[in-house]
């Protein structure tokens, strides 16, 4: 198996049969100079963690960030990484050794029974200590009953929607990847789902994928060549019937120029490209594209002119590790085990453990801290909002103590992002750079963030070596705040709004919060940004129309600069993204960042990217990056959690409960 | 203050210092009730915040003052509105009687067939946010009881020989209904009204509390209880106590002075209140 990079010659990569977690993912084709994996490894080596950004403290801001595992609060917050006793503790989390919950049956109260039992309960312990009470192998069986923030909106329809409501139940019953996925052991590193291997031309044009022959859809229809290539279409070229119409997906653009999706044999696709995609591979295992789109189901359908038909429309049938049982729409998604699903535990067991998930929709954040912390929930729910500030953090420690932990993940950018095709002040990039300016950003991270968080004017691409001092905020900005805020008036003037202006905000009920700092940080520029609070329907309609003069909020991009064209592209291409413009030199910048071979030329034209889009420009104000944590109790175990992106392994194949 | 309880001595004074406040809040609030400071965030209360600090910094006190004003604003302005209609409403539909009386009445049934939230739901959804759909969500669910209250309250003057004078020498509805039966059947529903400011301040903060009030970050009563009580109450209590109280003795103040004038009213009028029903003592 290869992964990530690219070397300019044709190159044919292959995995073991069975994907067999661990094994195959770590892998790395020989002779390749730089790899994902590599570099993640060689920015271990030098000790600034797996991600490469814990620089110096002085580097990182005041609340900086280090790679340490916990750091919230007094508490113990889970990353993506294991400590390595994981495998013998059964994949589970580096979250200490303590044992939770022995208890012994009730003892007659007699001297000798006394004696007895004293006697009884330490043989118990002993063997309890002995053989694995969830030390060692996954246990099968069980429900997992975790929060989700809403409804999946759009129907399930993983084309339409990156909501973090649809994804995190959409990984159990899509699965974590499409042909390729994240892999579990490493997140920056590329490994093979429903492709066992793949080759490309030497000019990166045409990319040939061979399928796995055991993967059946969740109604038992074995999945082909056909089926991907039916999805592959629909990402691209979207449908056309008559005069509806079927867009691509929202993420097409970022796929790159598809002319074709061919199947030269029954397990053979091949894509071909308009232009050079070095790094087609990497942007396509985002854990977003996930394939929910049954061909056998869903063409007859097309074909009697419903182009729009969603998965949910078609039953909701998957290939991931979970099939659905039961759907209450607004209150429960119930998935159940699906016995046919193809992937293995390093043990050599099949996936998943579990018997069943039930996700129980709560869309408030209060409602979802009583129910866990009265015992009704495993786990927390993934999304801005839901996700723990230190105080809740504080407040699940102190009443459930040992038996909760935290899973930590590097989350989206908070951001404020300019809708520059609505006429106002805003258009005028001085304005926009004085706004940038002006605010104070280590001051989001405890008001607007939860106090966890760090600060940063790019979006941290994580396989990218780029060196820290470019990452970590200020660098663009390095003089006091009392200096940038003096220039940023002096812009003010310059561009003749001295007196300020009135600015429409687009602001998610579920977190006003980023919307009240801005407001705050804002007037003393004489910006008067009325806030419109919006709930969550409303919110997913605005964010792709024209509705509003500037918005914020958290979203997470992909972790590689090639992957963030749909949020930080022009809005004629991707109405969802963060800013309205329609700025064609970011295409020709994107363009460049696609035609780059090698890691310098990706770090200088992503630099040029950045600075373009970030300081030159400033559509978006990049304020920080926020610090996701989500509570699970200390016996939900093999949960693997992502350095970032608390979209990516949603699929919880790998989780088995200690009970 | 003869004849005039401690309880109601001392509500007076809370409404007189609530009500103080928040008239004079730009005066006497100690800060600038939006004014951020990340490095003041959840401070106990203390000699230079006495109401403590919130999660953004902001200080309490000056928030608790500022909301006064709008519970307060908002609790008057339903209650005007509501005494309004519901007034006229009722004294018309009583001395009316007929077809007419009984299509008010029905009205009324369907208005209070729904419950105050789902009201204020539609209410402030329709018109979004703000205090003045909160005030006539309010209003809306407040217009039938006072309706009911005035139309009983007339009822029993209606029928009075005095009116029947009024008539022999030629006045025309109107003027008999807001001259010669408004002020026979004003007690209890001044009576009515008052108790009624009480639950308008606790409808208020009710709908503020679940988002449906004044938007942030404008401060009043009921979003400083839901921000405190959601995000913090475990490690900064007084963000959600202490407005809490204040909040709270409000209510308890208004609930009090208005069965005060109640009484009152009942007494100038000569009647005797009717006992309350409860447990026949020993």
């Amino acid at each position: 198996m290869i992964v990530g990079m690219i070397t300019g010659q044709s190159v044919a990569v292959e995995a073991d049969a069975p994907a067999q977690l661990g094994a195959t993912d770590q892998r790395t084709a020989s002779g390749r100079p730089r790899g994902a994996a590599r570099a993640a490894s060689r920015r271990r080596a030098d000790g600034r963690g797996p991600w490469g950004r814990s620089g110096p403290a002085d580097k990182r801001g005041a609340f900086g960030r280090s790679s340490a595992p916990a750091r919230s609060a007094g508490g113990r917050v889970a990353t993506g990484r294991r400590d390595p006793g994981a495998g013998a503790r059964g994949r589970g989390l580096w979250r200490g050794d303590k044992r939770l919950g022995a208890s012994g049956p009730r003892i007659p109260v007699t001297v000798c029974s006394r004696v007895f039992a004293v006697l009884l309960f330490a043989g118990l312990l002993l063997v309890t200590d002995a053989v694995p009470a969830g030390a060692g192998t996954p246990r099968r069986g069980g429900t997992l009953t975790l929060a989700n923030r809403a409804d999946p909106p759009a129907g399930f329809d993983t084309m339409f929607t990156s909501s973090i409501a649809l994804h995190h139940v959409g990984g159990a019953l899509f699965g974590p990847g499409n042909l390729v996925k994240r892999s579990r052991d490493d997140f920056y590193t590329v490994a093979p789902y429903l492709a066992l291997r793949w080759e490309h031309t030497p000019d990166f044009k045409e990319w040939t994928f061979v399928l796995r022959s055991d993967v059946y859809w969740h109604d038992g229809t074995r999945l082909t060549a056909a089926d991907v290539k039916f999805w592959l279409d629909l990402v691209f070229f979207g449908v056309r019937s008559g005069q509806r119409v079927r867009p691509p997906a929202y993420f097409a653009r970022e796929l790159g120029d598809a002319v074709a999706v061919e199947i030269p044999d029954p397990r053979r696709v091949r894509i071909t490209f308009s232009h050079r995609n070095a790094h087609f591979l990497q942007i396509l295992a985002n854990p977003r594209f996930k394939i929910a789109h049954p061909r056998h189901l869903m063409e007859p359908r097309i074909e009697a002119g419903d182009v729009m038909v969603s998965p949910l429309d078609v039953g909701l049938v998957g290939v991931g590790p979970f099939r659905i049982e039961r759907y209450r729409r607004g209150s429960l998604v119930r998935v159940e085990r699906f016995d046919r699903y193809f992937e293995r535990d390093r043990y050599g067991n099949r996936l998943p453990h579990l018997n069943r998930i039930d996700y129980v929709t709560m869309p408030d954040p209060f409602a979802m801290d009583m129910a866990f912390r009265g015992g009704r929930l495993d786990g927390g729910a993934r999304g801005q909002g839901h996700f723990l500030s230190s105080e809740r953090v504080a407040a699940y420690e102190r009443e459930l103590g040992d038996a909760v932990f935290f899973a930590r993940s590097d989350g989206g950018n908070f951001r404020l992002a300019f809708n520059v095709l609505n006429e106002g002040p805003w258009q005028d990039s001085r304005v926009r750079r004085a706004i940038a300016l002006w605010i104070d950003k280590p001051a989001a991270i405890p008001a607007a963030l939860g106090g966890f968080g760090w600060t940063t004017p790019s979006i941290g691409p994580g396989d990218i070596d780029v060196p820290t001092e470019f990452i970590n905020w200020p660098r663009y900005d390095t003089a006091p705040l009392e200096i940038r805020r003096a220039e940023a008036r002096r812009l003010m003037e310059e561009a003749g709004y001295g007196d300020g202006f009135t600015m429409g905000h687009l602001t998610r009920a579920i977190m006003p919060e980023g919307g009240e700092f801005l407001k705050a940080q804002l007037a003393g520029l004489g910006v008067d940004l009325e806030l419109q609070i919006v709930d969550e329907g409303e919110w997913n309609r605005a964010r792709v129309s024209l509705d509003y003069d500037s918005q914020q909020g958290r979203l997470t991009p992909s972790p590689i600069p090639e992957g963030t064209e749909s949020v930080y592209g022009r809005y004629e291409e991707n109405p969802d993204a963060y800013s309205k413009h329609d700025d064609r030199t970011l295409d020709a910048l994107y363009r460049q960042l696609r035609d780059s071979v090698t890691m310098e030329q990706r770090i200088e034209v992503w630099r040029r990217l950045s600075r373009y889009l970030f300081y030159e420009q400033s559509y978006i104000v990049p304020v920080a990056e926020s610090i996701d944590v989500v509570p699970y109790r200390a016996d939900v175990r093999g949960l693997v959690v992502p350095p970032e992106d608390m979209h990516t392994h949603t699929d919880f194949a790998t989780v088995w409960l200690e009970r | 203050m003869r004849g005039v309880g401690v309880g109601v001595v001392l509500a007076g004074v809370v409404l007189l210092v609530v009500a103080g406040g928040a008239l004079f809040a730009d005066l006497i609030a100690p800060f600038d009730p939006l004014e951020q400071a990340v490095d003041r965030r959840l401070l106990p209360p203390g000699r230079k915040h006495l109401f403590g600090t919130d999660g953004f910094g902001r200080d309490v006190l000056s928030r608790t003052l500022y909301g006064a004003r709008v519970s307060i604003a908002v609790a008057l302005a339903s209650v005007l509105v509501a005494g309004g209609a519901g007034v006229a409403l009722g004294l018309t539909s009583a001395y009316a009687g007929g077809r007419y009386d009984l299509m008010v009445q029905r009205g009324i049934d369907v208005l209070h067939g729904f419950p105050f939230l789902v009201m204020a739901l539609i209410v402030v959804v329709a018109l979004s946010p703000s205090p003045a759909a909160t005030a006539a969500a309010i209003a809306l669910s407040l217009l039938p009881l006072v309706a009911r209250v005035a139309r009983g309250a007339a009822l029993s003057v209606v029928e009075e020989e005095y009116l029947l004078a009024v008539r022999a020498t030629g006045a025309g509805a109107a003027r008999t209904v807001f001259r010669h039966v408004l002020p026979a059947a004003g007690p209890p529903i001044a009576a009515y009204l008052a108790a009624c400011l009480g639950t308008a301040v606790g409808a208020e903060a009710t709908l503020s509390y679940l988002g449906l009030g004044v938007p942030p970050p404008y401060a009043s009563w009921g979003r400083m209880l839901r921000e405190g009580s959601r995000a913090y109450f475990d490690a900064a209590p007084w963000v959600t106590l202490l407005p809490g109280l204040v909040l709270c003795a409000t209510v308890v103040s208004l609930i009090v002075v208005g069965d005060r004038l109640g009484r009152r009213r009942y007494r100038a009028c000569g009647e005797r209140r009717p006992q309350r029903v409860g447990r026949p003592r020993q």
